[in-house]
């Protein structure tokens, strides 16, 4: 059993402003070499691209250009952007992208759509009644690389408002979406709770593995070489699975306290999520989390006297009202301040190999759409960390030509349709995974065609990121 | 559930309670030298699912299943599914489980080489386990005693082992031996003492459903004999068999293997209690007892879908449902505009269209298959040029007004699809229907296999003679050169030339003239079909070529005029037919066989010969290479 001492005060603590105790928590067990970890964060609507972006002095938007954000004041960032200028050390922000292939896939939902091409960069599977997706997502893809085999591989969390739920980030290898914990409490129950609470389901399970796994050893005689070798691969794979479950519930590491079962406020539901994730690295029960915004009630970021939904109340309308293209500016710029808080809580706790948690992370924060108008053209990713793997600390801009068509509205550009994309975003999801330690050419799709026939080209990573 | 003699006998042959005299037989089975390796098979995921409804007496259909039992929670408790932006998507049903996809070898499941095993799949076979383990409880097979849960404590425990014990016999589909039972038994009391008595019988078959004996297709019967006399796995066998000649213990399959090996071939899953009593009483020691058993089993409900699975996997279209062929340039045929107003204007309309045509055209597949197999013809010929099918008002418009319905039942099909980001399930009707001699002919003038052979606007005339060389000819053609990719023509309406010059052209560098002088000939022979498989005269303001030659491996050469005399040479190929055995016996025996293996070129004859696609799968199950335990000499003589 583990020691259960109450380090961490979830329920708001952090969203209270109070420090973390980073000594608290403490990794047991330390591998030999850093142990990387992956945060995917993803938020609905896209964003307000023309309140996003930075501006380089005295640069044209036909060549790419980097800006160098150390050097910036505050006030120098997009407002959207500015929640995290504590961290621009850490930050690459993205500007440049597309996504080009959820443009060019036929079939379902523009949101449907677009969150499976943006973490999965492969087409979606509408055939079923269950959107499916045809590759895996970034984040499993990772975690089949990172994770400790005795461990939980992933950590998939869904932050529910009361309206519209975070949709799922992380497809399995059989594009089946995975379901995703909802509450702090969920999380924590799943982090720590075999170990709290003895878990008589999660040890008999356990017996059940034992059985097939005695079976298999009692028959192994009897087999040819041949034979043996395909099954002691299979029951190699089942004695782990047995040894996971079994690692989780003799867990040795200090955990905190039981988040609250309900949290009135969009943020420190948040802020409970980013507790349960610290804890959950600081003891290596996971090296990789999802976490999936569902929509925030308008009140959390002030535009509650505009509607009381984002995504039909305001989304839809970037433009077509200046009023609520500000208040999605001011959406996305309240998402800003949580991931910022994330990385902080992530600062502030102690590697078990020296330096802080966030020192071996790298946070992606994306979405399933350019902008609340249901377009793919302008997508505005933000890397923070990896900065084992990428020169950090910068505004990347590409100018968009890549020959796809994207929509946009009429009144935006007369047709309603651009000539050029930006580059797929396959190329961010290519990085990331390099940055994480995996040999991989492409994410998802190798290549797409576009509208006219183009060869499109969606391999390799971005440039100029390494 | 089937009772009578032969479940009687199954159950006195698998409780052991029948132990025969020592086999004279078996004394030929003493060499210390293990027969060459061979990877054993595992259930692949249509085979799991199949075996464990036919294990628990419930239907192929997850419809009729009970609801999942609260047991099923308490063992393994299911997480809140993640909820969609508009609304909850639909709980997944509680049959068939949903595995992971195997690798496959050329578009097959259940070639060893194509099985990988992966943490993933291992997972999921855990929660698969766990997930039916409840079900026993509300099965109607499994209690060996009736009103198991108002019985006496005592009674209970008694009933639920000797339930126990049996599932474990069907499960492993063989005997136990007296080891095995002792820790199933063993496994069962430690499940008994520390928890309710459901949950102990629910965990009970969670463990045996993740044994290697009940997941994989291996037994190590014959060889113990030799390898290891303390276990001796003959000794519940009622009746010593006669014996074919030609083989020894150690080179043929047990009669429980074979049962498996025919069951899982033929029905994609576990034997039926006839099968079992006749491996039971040497009834699948020789070759006509292995034939009637074939013979038995084809006419059996359960082959039917398996057939048509071989035929998915074989012509690749179980990946129909996947195709997307573009508003833009079909929007018209299906009634609606080819733009978009808006973006959102996609939501809706184009899903609702496609998904009720792909789902048709994998039906209409299906049903072309089942109904030329099993209800008409039978013939590899019929196969390959009948013009007779089934279409739904789905695909009418690809039909056509040349497309006749004709006299036969109407069949309706529950299908599944998204649309404006909810999942509906809706029912699908089909009827049959006659089609122009001239423009349909058999499975490849398919709007299935068309479909798939085509990219979103224009006809892929690469991607359909590789389909043809590769998967009826048997031809392997290699890698495309680097680039290849980016030289192909683009997928464009606004072409100026036809889609057969467009690929000549891109093809004709010498670089690419060395391959594609074999790919595309077969490709061209089905111009005269669009991108979703509607028939056409005209290309781009020009008349269709669809003429062609094309020398097959071996030396055969086919001249055609369109895609359906294509087909019907095909159809009359030696090399094609030889293609299709080949693929019907690598299927059968879960092994990536050589075209050259010993004992093919008499199933090959007999094809040519016959063409009856039932008398083929007869012929493979009683050949020696289906009866042969994997990598033993073949060479040997016939009976």
């Amino acid at each position: 059993m583990i020691s259960r001492r109450h380090v961490l005060q979830l329920g708001g603590l952090t969203a209270l402003g109070a420090a973390l105790p980073g000594a608290a928590l403490r990794a047991f067990a330390p591998e030999a070499g850093p142990v990387r970890r992956l945060v995917v964060i993803s938020h609905c609507h896209g964003w307000p691209y023309e309140g996003w972006r930075m501006h380089h002095p005295g640069q044209s938007g036909d060549e790419p250009w980097t800006l160098d954000l150390a050097p910036l004041a505050a006030g120098d960032f997009s407002r959207p952007l500015a929640p995290l200028h504590p961290h621009r050390r850490r930050m690459l922000a993205l500007d440049g992208l597309s996504l080009a292939t959820a443009e060019l896939d036929a079939g379902g939902n523009r949101h449907d759509r677009g969150w499976i091409h943006a973490w999965t960069g492969d087409n979606a599977d509408f055939a079923a009644r269950d959107t499916r997706s045809l590759s895996p997502s970034l984040d499993q893809i990772v975690a089949a690389h990172v994770a400790r085999p005795d461990r939980l591989p992933s950590l998939e969390l869904s932050l529910d408002a009361a309206l519209e739920a975070g949709r799922p980030i992380s497809y399995n290898p059989g594009g089946m979406r995975l379901p995703a914990e909802r509450s702090p409490l969920g999380a924590w129950n799943r982090v720590f709770g075999p170990a709290s609470s003895g878990d008589a389901v999660g040890r008999r399970r356990r017996t059940t593995l034992d059985f097939a796994y005695r079976e298999y050893r009692e028959l192994a005689p009897r087999f040819t070489a041949g034979e043996r070798a395909r099954l002691e691969t299979h029951f190699g794979l089942v004695e782990r699975l047995g040894h996971r479950l079994e690692s989780l519930a003799t867990l040795a590491c200090e955990a905190p306290a039981q988040p609250a079962a309900e949290f009135e406020r969009y943020d420190l539901r948040f802020d409970a999520f980013t507790d349960v994730v610290a804890a959950a690295f600081s003891c290596d029960i996971t090296r990789v989390v999802t976490l999936s915004l569902g929509e925030m009630p308008t009140a959390e970021f002030g535009a509650d006297r505009i509607s009381d939904k984002v995504h039909k109340g305001i989304a839809h309308y970037i433009h077509e009202d200046p009023a609520k293209y500000g208040a999605m500016t001011d959406y996305v710029r309240h998402h800003a301040a949580q991931v910022a808080r994330l990385v902080s809580t992530l600062e502030a706790v102690p590697d078990a190999g020296g330096g802080s948690l966030m020192d071996n992370t790298l946070v992606v924060w994306g979405s399933e759409l350019g902008d609340g108008w249901h377009g793919y053209r302008h997508y505005c990713p933000v890397l923070i960390g990896g900065e084992w793997a990428f020169r950090t600390g910068r505004y990347l801009y590409w100018p968009h030509g890549t020959p796809v068509e994207m929509r946009v509205p009429s009144q935006v550009l007369a047709g309603g349709a651009t000539r050029l994309s930006g580059l797929p975003h396959q190329r961010m999801l290519v990085s990331v995974a390099r940055a994480m330690g995996l040999d991989v050419d492409h994410v998802g799709l190798e290549h797409a065609r576009g509208q006219r026939g183009d060869f499109i080209d969606t391999s390799g990573p971005l440039p100029g990121l390494a | 559930m089937r009772q009578g003699i032969a479940s009687a006998l199954l159950t006195a042959t698998l409780s052991g309670i029948v132990t025969p005299a020592a086999a004279p037989g078996q004394t030929r089975a003493t060499s210390t030298t293990p027969p060459p390796d061979a990877a054993p098979l595992a259930l692949t995921p249509a085979e799991y699912n199949n075996t464990v409804a036919d294990l628990f007496g419930f239907p192929r259909d997850g419809d009729r299943w009970p609801a999942r039992p609260a047991l099923a929670d308490r063992i393994s408790p299911r997480r809140e599914p993640s909820k969609g932006v508009f609304v909850a998507p639909p709980p997944p049903p509680v049959w068939p489980w949903r595995f992971p996809q195997e690798a496959g070898s050329e578009g097959f499941e259940g070639i060893a080489e194509g099985q990988a095993p992966s943490s993933y799949q291992v997972e999921e076979l855990h929660l698969a386990a766990m997930h039916f383990a409840s079900f026993a409880l509300v099965s109607p097979t499994f209690f060996a005693c009736d009103g198991w849960a108002a019985l006496p404590a005592a009674g209970r425990t008694a009933c639920a082992w000797a339930s126990l014990e049996r599932f474990a016999r069907r499960a492993y589909r063989r005997p136990l031996d007296a080891d095995e039972r002792r820790r199933l038994e063993a496994f069962w009391r430690a499940n008994a003492a520390a928890g309710p008595l459901d949950e102990a019988v629910a965990l009970t078959v969670a463990g045996i459903l993740q044994t290697p004996t009940f997941h994989f297709r291996v037994e190590p019967e014959a060889r113990a004999a030799g390898v290891s006399r303390r276990r001796d796995f003959r000794r519940d066998r009622v009746a010593e068999p006669s014996r074919p000649a030609d083989m020894t213990d150690a080179e043929r399959l047990g009669p429980w293997e074979l049962a498996s090996r025919l069951s899982y071939f033929l029905w994609d899953s576990m034997p039926d209690d006839t099968l079992f009593a006749a491996a039971g009483a040497g009834g699948l020691d020789t070759r006509a007892g292995v034939e009637a058993q074939a013979r038995r089993m084809l006419d059996d409900p359960k082959a039917r879908p398996a057939l048509v699975r071989f035929h998915h996997q074989w012509l690749g279209t179980d990946d129909v449902l996947l195709v997307a062929p573009a508003r833009r340039a079909f929007g018209p045929l299906f009634g609606v505009e080819p733009r978009l107003a808006t973006a959102r204007d996609d939501d809706v309309e184009w899903p609702a269209i496609m998904g009720p045509v792909r789902h048709s055209m994998k039906i209409e597949t299906e049903l072309f298959v089942e109904r030329t197999v099993f209800d008409g013809d039978g013939t590899f010929t019929a196969l390959m040029t009948d013009h007779h099918g089934h279409m739904s008002d789905a695909t009418a418009p690809i039909y056509g007004d040349g497309a006749r319905r004709v006299e036969g039942p109407e069949v309706t099909r529950t299908i599944d699809l998204v649309v404006a980001s909810i999942g509906r399930r809706k029912p699908l009707t089909l009827y049959p229907a006659s089609f122009p001699p001239g423009e349909r002919a058999g499975v490849l003038t398919l709007p299935s296999v068309l479909a798939l052979g085509a990219y979103a606007v224009q006809p892929g005339p690469i991607l359909r003679g590789v389909r043809v060389l590769e998967r009826l000819a048997c031809m392997h053609l290699g890698t495309p050169v680097q680039g290849a990719e980016t030289a192909l023509p683009p997928d464009t309406l606004t072409a100026e030339s036809t889609n057969r010059e467009r690929t000549a052209a891109a093809t004709r560098p010498r670089t690419c003239d060395t391959c594609h002088r074999t790919i595309n000939p077969p490709g061209f022979a089905f111009e005269h079909y669009d991108a979703v498989g509607r028939w056409r005269s005209h290309d781009n303001g020009q008349a269709v070529d669809a003429s062609g030659a094309l020398t097959l491996a071996g030396g055969e050469r086919i001249a055609f005029s369109d895609g359906v005399d294509f087909a019907r040479q095909l159809a009359a190929s030696d090399r094609v037919r030889d293609c299709y055995v080949l693929h019907w016996t690598r299927y059968a025996l879960g092994e990536r066989l050589d075209a050259a293996a010993p004992g093919l070129d008499a199933l090959r004859a007999g094809f040519r010969a016959e063409d009856s696609i039932k008398g083929l799968l007869v012929s493979i199950a009683g050949s020696d290479l289906f009866r042969r335990r994997p990598g033993a000499d073949a060479t040997g003589g016939h009976e």
